[in-house]
């Protein structure tokens, strides 16, 4: 609303310099300016003339009959150059202050509403000729030219301000304006981010309400070292309502203002960086499981070359040997050509037993990084990696880890690979057993000889006693599938641990394969 | 034509599982030639007798599958005998369906390859001696002379010899001449066969117009 609007002090000045001129060109004791302040009319600007009985700020009501209302109300130039000797005047208000003539005209915001009235009064009769009622038009389009200068800065500030609302409202930051200490405004995301409203904070310090008590000072140094520099940004931890924590990244950004050296103002923002920092641990952790699978991994295909390698002289000795026997099988048996072909099968059992040396020699390689462990964990970790394959195969995984264990000094990789090893040939020795749960238990302990102790439990189709050891052979496999290496790999890697690994029969179905590892001194 | 004593070439470049392997297959009384490589094998002159080449698919520079690629290319046509330390299936489907009689995995029973290679020898006889009577009747149509072709043409269409006489403009008692011609230089002992051999031949029939 134009009239709620304040006339700027600089303004009013100069109006008090047009009503003090008026005064002295037209030799009247008063000339005014007139504003309308429902219900009263208000003696807005008054010159300083002598004989002039209005005083600034001096109100009266309306519906008093006075000029300036007739002028308002009419919104026309009002002249009244005798009203003594005018019925409709005669009895108006301002005769009693002695002002029996008047000359007036009303001013207006650009707009059309009324602001008020400039005007002159005598106190004798007086008829203002045509130079008068001239000049003070033109004054009142003076005042009405400032008038519209005021209107239109106020319309800009205006829309300005309801756009630095919406802005304040709807931005995804936390946004709160401090002075000197004090929490002056908070926007509704700081309400969102940390739970408190914007009535509950006013007044308050930031570092009491959302800086956890350990970051205090440090919220402190850091703030002060920033507000040197002007504004800052780090990303840190503060609390909510609740006590939860939130990570954030925060601004300060200072307020300038135009008296520069006292600057206590500052907007703090706060961004909620929770998604990003999950994410980013969700990927560092993802990295973290990817590479140790790699390397768990990377021994199982070494194995598959491995495979390879001492499949070729087995596919000659199995050749020859067919050949051999064919030879040998005749009426009349060529035994030359027997002879050569059992030199070429001695040879392949040579060449077969060259590349296990060659394996062991790998296994026991100085690439084994033996440390301090928690087998418990390696064990946890080798169930994440199997528990998917071990679902597949309808497996339940069942561990009893011993709380309290002591640390072993290992290769974590090797280590995990033989239980790895184990935990897959429970899994498989289960594959064909309907008439009853497939449960694999996985235990660890510590036995009374200083060992930490392993041990996988199946409920598969168990071992023949006298096979017992025959199962750690190389090649010896009772699997379709399988290459006979794993457990022979397996014994080679706890050996070369100190530690010792063998099977036992259950005392119902299935077997258990169990390891023990030296406690780390 | 020779129908000489079948020969097993074997290509694999393990010394022991080669020589294991020309072992086994003399064992059976079949005649051997082994090679190291698929580029040894190629630059080798063969006898033209039935032959199966016993062939290890991961070899060193050409492979089993490119050399079986390269043979299909120069028309050597010799059925193949897959062997190979791990037997993946892609590769084995590869294998057999460029025409591959087995695909045996390493370490195999000798039944099986020797069976595989009876097989394999049995497919080329068979193959070798389509291929012969094909080339017999390519020999005998060379041997007649253009009218006797058109002659033969408008016969295996069906037409009687009056009407192959207004087909061509001439009389029937010289179209009958034609006719006996053919039958004889063609070796045919009725109409029926003719007509067989027509088709092998892949001879368009005559349409009467």
């Amino acid at each position: 609303m134009p009239h709620s609007l304040q006339v700027p002090s600089e303004i009013v000045q100069k109006w008090q310099e047009v009503v003090d001129l008026l005064a002295e060109i037209m030799h009247v004791p008063s000339a005014l300016i007139m504003k309308v302040e429902p219900p009263n009319i208000k003696v807005f600007v008054s010159s300083e003339s002598k004989g002039n009985p209005y005083e600034r700020d001096e109100v009266a009501c309306l519906n008093t009959g006075l000029y300036c209302e007739t002028v308002m109300k009419t919104r026309r130039p009002l002249l009244v150059p005798d009203a003594l000797a005018d019925e409709d005047w005669k009895s108006n208000p301002d005769i009693k202050l002695g002002m029996i003539s008047y000359l007036g005209f009303p001013i207006t915001w650009p707009h059309g509403e009324i602001f008020g009235t400039i005007c002159v009064l005598d106190n004798k009769k007086n008829e203002y000729g045509e130079l008068y009622r001239k000049l003070l038009l033109q004054y009142r389009d003076v005042l009405q030219a400032d008038l519209r200068s005021l209107a239109t800065v106020h319309a800009e500030l205006t829309t300005q301000r309801a756009h630095l609302e919406e802005l304040f409202a709807r931005v995804p930051e936390a946004i709160v304006l401090v002075d000197a200490g004090q929490v002056v405004r908070a926007n509704p995301e700081f309400t969102r981010i940390f739970g408190y409203a914007e009535s509950e904070v006013l007044g308050r310090s930031l570092n009491d309400l959302i800086v956890p008590q350990e970051l205090r000072a440090e919220a402190r140094e850091i703030i002060r070292g920033g507000s040197k520099r002007g504004s800052l940004s780090f990303e840190t931890v503060r609390t909510r309502k609740d006590g939860t924590r939130v990570p954030v990244s925060v601004m300060r950004v200072p307020v300038t203002s135009e008296a520069e050296g006292s600057r206590t103002a500052e907007y703090a923002i706060y961004r909620d960086i929770s998604d990003r920092k999950q994410a980013e641990e969700a990927l560092r952790k993802a990295q973290g499981e990817l590479g140790h699978v790699t390397r768990v991994t990377t021994l199982g295909e070494m194995a598959a070359s491995i495979a390879h390698e001492v499949n070729q002289p087995l596919a000659g000795i199995v050749t020859n040997a067919n050949a051999c026997r064919r030879w040998l099988a005749g009426a009349t048996p060529n035994l030359d050509e027997a002879r050569e072909a059992v030199g070429r099968i001695l040879r392949d059992g040579n060449r077969a037993s060259d590349v296990i040396a060659h394996i062991r020699a790998l296994v026991q390689k100085t690439d084994t990084e033996k440390a301090r462990l928690d087998i418990n964990q390696a064990v946890q970790e080798v169930i994440n990696l199997t528990q998917h394959e071990a679902v597949r195969k309808g497996v339940a995984l069942r561990t009893e880890l011993a709380g309290e264990l002591p640390p072993v000094l290992g290769d974590r990789v090797q280590l995990q690979q033989v239980i790895l090893n184990l935990v897959m040939n429970g899994i498989e020795a289960m594959e064909n057993v309907t008439d009853r749960p497939r449960e694999l238990l996985i235990r660890s302990s510590e036995d009374e000889s200083d060992k930490v102790l392993v041990a996988v439990q199946d409920s598969g189709i168990g071992i023949d006693s006298q096979h017992l050891e025959k199962i750690f052979d190389t090649f010896y496999t009772t699997k379709s599938q399988g290459m006979g290496m794993g457990l022979a790999i397996s014994r080679s890697i706890v050996e070369n641990h100190d530690g010792r690994l063998w099977a036992v029969p259950n005392d119902g179905p299935g077997a258990t394969f169990q390891f023990t590892l030296l406690k780390h001194p | 034509m020779a129908e000489g004593k079948a020969i097993v070439f074997v290509v694999d470049d393990d010394a022991s599982v080669r020589e294991g392997l020309g072992s086994l297959i003399r064992s059976a009384g079949l005649r051997v030639e082994t090679f190291a490589s698929a580029q040894e094998f190629l630059a080798r002159s063969r006898a033209d007798v039935p032959s199966c080449l016993v062939l290890d698919v991961r070899l060193p520079g050409l492979s089993g599958l490119d050399l079986q690629k390269r043979m299909a290319e120069v028309n050597i046509e010799i059925p193949i005998v897959f062997i190979t330390g791990h037997g993946d299936v892609p590769t084995s489907v590869q294998a057999m369906k460029a025409g591959a009689v087995e695909f045996l995995t390493k370490p195999f029973a000798d039944r099986d390859l020797l069976d595989a290679i009876q097989q394999a020898i049995k497919r080329d006889r068979v193959a070798r001696r389509q291929q012969a009577e094909m080339a017999e009747l390519y020999d005998r149509y060379d041997s007649l002379t253009p009218r006797e072709r058109e002659v033969m043409e408008w016969v295996v269409s069906g037409l009687l010899n009056k009407q192959i006489a207004a087909e061509l403009g001439t009389s029937e008692i010289t179209v009958k001449v034609h006719r006996g011609q053919v039958m004889q230089k063609m070796q045919a002992d009725s109409l029926a066969s003719l007509v067989r051999m027509s088709d092998k031949l892949g001879i368009r029939r005559a349409k009467k117009l």
